[in-house]
């Protein structure tokens, strides 16, 4: 579904990615993990449109996307989450998700005018969906609170219910699991795999060894900008330059 | 007296609708104008052009509409790209730009010795009753204008502003065309800048660039943060207060302040200057107190 | 070429004068993260306050020169401690904001004081010499002289002294700074004082060179920030590089358009800058955004 060929990006001297090559394919959770500074959070944002590569090329279901803006590739339905959670915080949590709607007709200048039923008829649309999605991420008490008092974990839940609201077809995460608590990632991880078996093809990045091995499908481990190994979970854990990667050659 | 309060009033008013226009972009779309004056200038002048050229008073209020909605074009491409500190000074930069043409372009505009004798509406009325309509018809605008803005600010295209200006790569991330509601939103509040300009312009009955100073920028800045950023009704209750403030103080003189003109003048000035400093340090979130937009990066 | 020979001249001299205000302003955006508006104004201050060391306390030029140092840092150094310090950890345009305040205070509080007419220092006017067909003033070589060595004393300050080198580490990134163990409110503070100084002797020359206007400062603020951009903001290189070239290019122009337009040139290639090469010819390749 997603293919990455050969990109580099360089900052300054550094090559945060180099020659990095690597395929998610669709209707299954591929994870991505490395060490720090081995570019894992560079490869989302080249992919997700934030930053251009020096090199390379990225593939979305077949058609070229190196290069286009991160909102046109949302339309696309290629959706990309932050690492450091990006809630619109005086926005209320219920806001949040009812803006995160795609070509929602209210939002065309024009047609807030002319076609006000239109307009009503959408929203309603669109806070339906929105508390549904509440409910499922167990945040519908919290529907009209301003998204800046929510807790650490609460926030990744939002952060990943707005990106839901637009509907994609590939989401990318980065570190779901960060900073939240065990109880809250076990729901988590359900929430996802749900979601993966209603068709969502995920790729995560993740520290939490257990939290990916648990939830992927397929691993690659990144280091240095570029791909170092990749196989089923099993296998990843158990390949030696894995463990060097991470832990240092002896 | 009534003559005094109907005068202070219509300028009031006008104030409003800069207020309204530079809130929808500070207030509600996080975008930091600092050149506003720019927009009422050109709408000021366009009107006045126009109407002494022998146009209808309607057309030129029209034009001057457009053309400031048009002036916001370039400011909103070039936000896109420069970060907030230095498109202050950008947008500053422009609206001197657009002073030092007005001043220079004699041809055009009579440089410093501006347009004279533009015309009132009704001026077949005797005065006081001219300017008792005058002040109705403006009433009603920035009432219709408070009310666009308003429905505009409630609606999802208000929502996605305000996403904006919380975050605007998070927007971006979620399918939003950042530069296009940005310009929109520029070209909506610009364009009701201009139409201040024409109202400007008609009361007057002249313009020149002195009046387009980056102070009346400042005033507004005042006016908005001082209601409250993102609150419309805030932006107006704002305007009153500051109103209320630069004309009282013209009455000290009459209540034996032993200052002259000049030395009154600098010291309203500076006390707008503590104003601004007291506001952002001590209640950035005005009156109102809506959000502190100060707090964060 | 003769004929360019006259207005690059004029050039340098405007523009060594603005490069003092940039170098102000760029060590201020450097080291405290600050675009500080107020920054003309006290241009003005320290011209209005050797002013009155000459004409109200009948001091020398010298004298008075000190006067203008001390009452400018002093006045900035309490903006500063009252307004800009506490704004340090809100969002820019707070800081924005708050030295267009300081601005407004300052310049109207000297209108309060001094009106708005026009001084001047009690300097002799003599007549240009001819160099070469270009025609120059000894209070303008004094001028350029007096800046230039101003620039390389703050170049050795900044590349010899203990504080300077603090103060490039500051720049660079503050947090590693304070662990490396450098007190950085305290360079801070010395920047400012230094930046202030630069001011205030920048307000002095142009005094002398023109005239003392209440807004003599803000006039050229333009004109000193597009040479701190086009420099690259942060170095204190650039500032002077840039400002030369503004101050060239604002003559040049007037060859060309009418003289009310040499603001023009600050801005257009200040915004042009910002859109093309924000990081101007010396400063770092980071973004503007």
């Amino acid at each position: 579904m997603l293919e990455v060929h050969g990109v580099t990006k360089r900052f300054g001297g550094v090559a945060a990615l180099d020659r990095c090559s690597l395929e998610v394919r669709a209707g299954i959770i591929t994870g991505l993990i490395g060490p720090n500074g081995a570019g894992k959070s560079t490869l989302f944002a080249v992919v997700a449109g934030q930053l251009n590569p020096d090199q390379g090329d990225v593939r979305f279901e077949g058609r070229r996307i190196t290069g286009e803006p991160p909102h046109r590739l949302a339309h696309q339905g290629l959706v990309k989450t932050f690492q450091v959670t990006r809630e619109f915080a005086h926005l209320s949590v219920l806001d949040n998700l009812l803006v995160s709607m795609l070509d929602h007709p209210g939002e065309g200048f024009g047609t807030i005018w002319l076609r006000p039923g239109r307009v009503r008829q959408a929203e309603a649309k669109a806070e339906a969906r929105a508390r549904q999605l509440l409910s499922f991420l167990t945040l519908d008490r919290l529907a009209d609170e301003p998204a800046a008092t929510l807790s650490g974990g609460q926030k990744k839940l939002l952060e990943l219910g707005r990106a839901l609201m637009t509907e994609p077809r590939l989401l990318l995460l980065d570190e779901p699991f960060a900073g939240v608590n065990p109880t809250l990632g076990r729901s988590l991880m359900r929430m996802l795999r749900d979601l993966n078996e209603q068709g969502l093809t995920f790729c995560v990045i993740e520290h939490n060894m257990d939290a990916i091995m648990a939830l992927s499908d397929y691993i690659y481990v990144l280091a240095e900008g570029r791909v170092l190994a990749a196989g089923l979970p099993g296998e990843v854990r158990q390949d030696r330059r894995v463990l060097e990667a991470y832990l240092g050659s002896p | 007296m009534t003559a005094y309060l109907v005068a202070m009033a219509i300028i009031a008013l006008i104030y409003g609708l800069l207020a309204l226009g530079l809130n929808l972009h500070w207030g509600h779309t996080g975008l930091i104008n600092f050149g506003h004056v720019a927009f009422f200038a050109l709408g000021a002048y366009a009107s006045a052009l126009l109407t002494l050229g022998g146009a209808p008073i309607a057309v030129g209020a029209i034009a001057a509409t457009g053309l400031a909605g048009l002036a916001a074009l370039p400011i909103g491409w070039v936000s896109v790209r420069l970060r907030s500190d230095y498109l202050a000074i950008v947008t500053i930069g422009f609206s001197e730009m657009v002073r030092l043409v007005l001043l220079n372009e004699v041809w055009l505009t009579r440089g410093p010795m501006g347009l004279l004798g533009v015309p009132r509406p009704f001026d077949a009325l005797p005065t006081g009753a001219n300017e008792l309509l005058y002040l109705a018809i403006l009433t009603g605008v920035v009432a219709l204008s408070f009310l666009l803005v308003e429905r505009v600010v409630r609606s999802p295209f208000g929502r996605v502003l305000r996403a904006i200006r919380e975050d605007e790569d998070a927007a971006s991330s979620l399918g939003k065309n950042v530069v296009q509601f940005k310009i929109k939103s520029l070209v909506l509040g610009a364009a009701i800048a201009g139409l201040a300009g024409s109202f400007y312009a008609h009361y007057i009955n002249y313009v020149v660039p002195d009046q387009f100073l980056p102070l009346v920028t400042f005033y507004v800045w005042i006016a908005v943060i001082l209601g409250g950023s993102g609150s419309n009704v805030g932006a107006l209750l704002g305007t009153g207060i500051l109103m209320v403030f630069l004309e009282g103080t013209r009455f000290l003189k009459d209540w034996g302040v032993p200052l002259d003109e000049v030395r009154l003048a600098a010291l309203r000035f500076v006390v707008v200057g503590l104003a601004l400093v007291l506001l952002v340090v001590y209640r950035p979130q005005g009156l109102l107190g809506q959000r502190d937009v100060t707090s964060g990066r | 070429m003769l004929a360019f020979a006259q207005p690059v001249v004029d050039g340098l001299i405007n523009g060594s004068i603005y490069a003092l205000v940039a170098l102000g302003l760029t060590l201020a955006f450097g080291i405290a993260r600050f675009a500080n508006v107020a920054h003309g104004d006290f241009v003005t201050l320290g011209a209005y306050a050797a002013l009155w060391g000459v004409y109200g306390a009948g001091l020398g030029l010298v004298p008075a020169a000190l006067v203008g140092l001390a009452a400018t840092v002093g006045a900035g150094l309490v903006a500063v401690g009252l307004v800009y310090r506490p704004l340090a950890r809100r969002a820019r345009i707070a800081s924005v904001i708050a030295s267009i305040g300081v601005a407004l205070v300052l310049r109207h509080a000297l209108i309060f004081v001094a009106g708005t007419q026009q001084f001047s220092f009690p300097i002799p006017i003599v007549r240009a010499s001819d160099f070469l067909g270009v025609r120059i003033t000894p209070k303008e070589l004094t001028i350029l002289t007096v800046a230039t060595l101003l620039m390389l004393a703050l170049s050795v300050a900044l590349q010899l002294t203990r504080v300077g080198k603090e103060m490039r580490a500051v720049a660079d990134d503050p947090a590693l700074a304070r662990v490396a163990g450098i007190r950085v409110d305290r360079v801070v503070t010395i920047m400012w004082m230094w930046s202030l100084a630069l001011a205030a002797i920048a307000g002095m020359l142009l005094g002398v060179k023109t005239v003392v206007t209440p807004y003599m400062g803000w006039d050229m603020l333009l004109s000193a920030f597009a040479g701190a951009i086009l420099g690259g903001i942060g170095s204190p290189v650039g500032a002077v590089v840039g400002s030369l070239v503004i101050g060239v290019s604002e003559e040049l122009t007037t060859l060309v358009l009418p003289p009310a337009y040499r603001a023009g040139v600050a801005f257009l290639i200040m915004t042009a800058v910002l859109l093309v090469r924000p990081a101007g010819i010396f400063g770092a390749r980071t973004a503007i955004r």
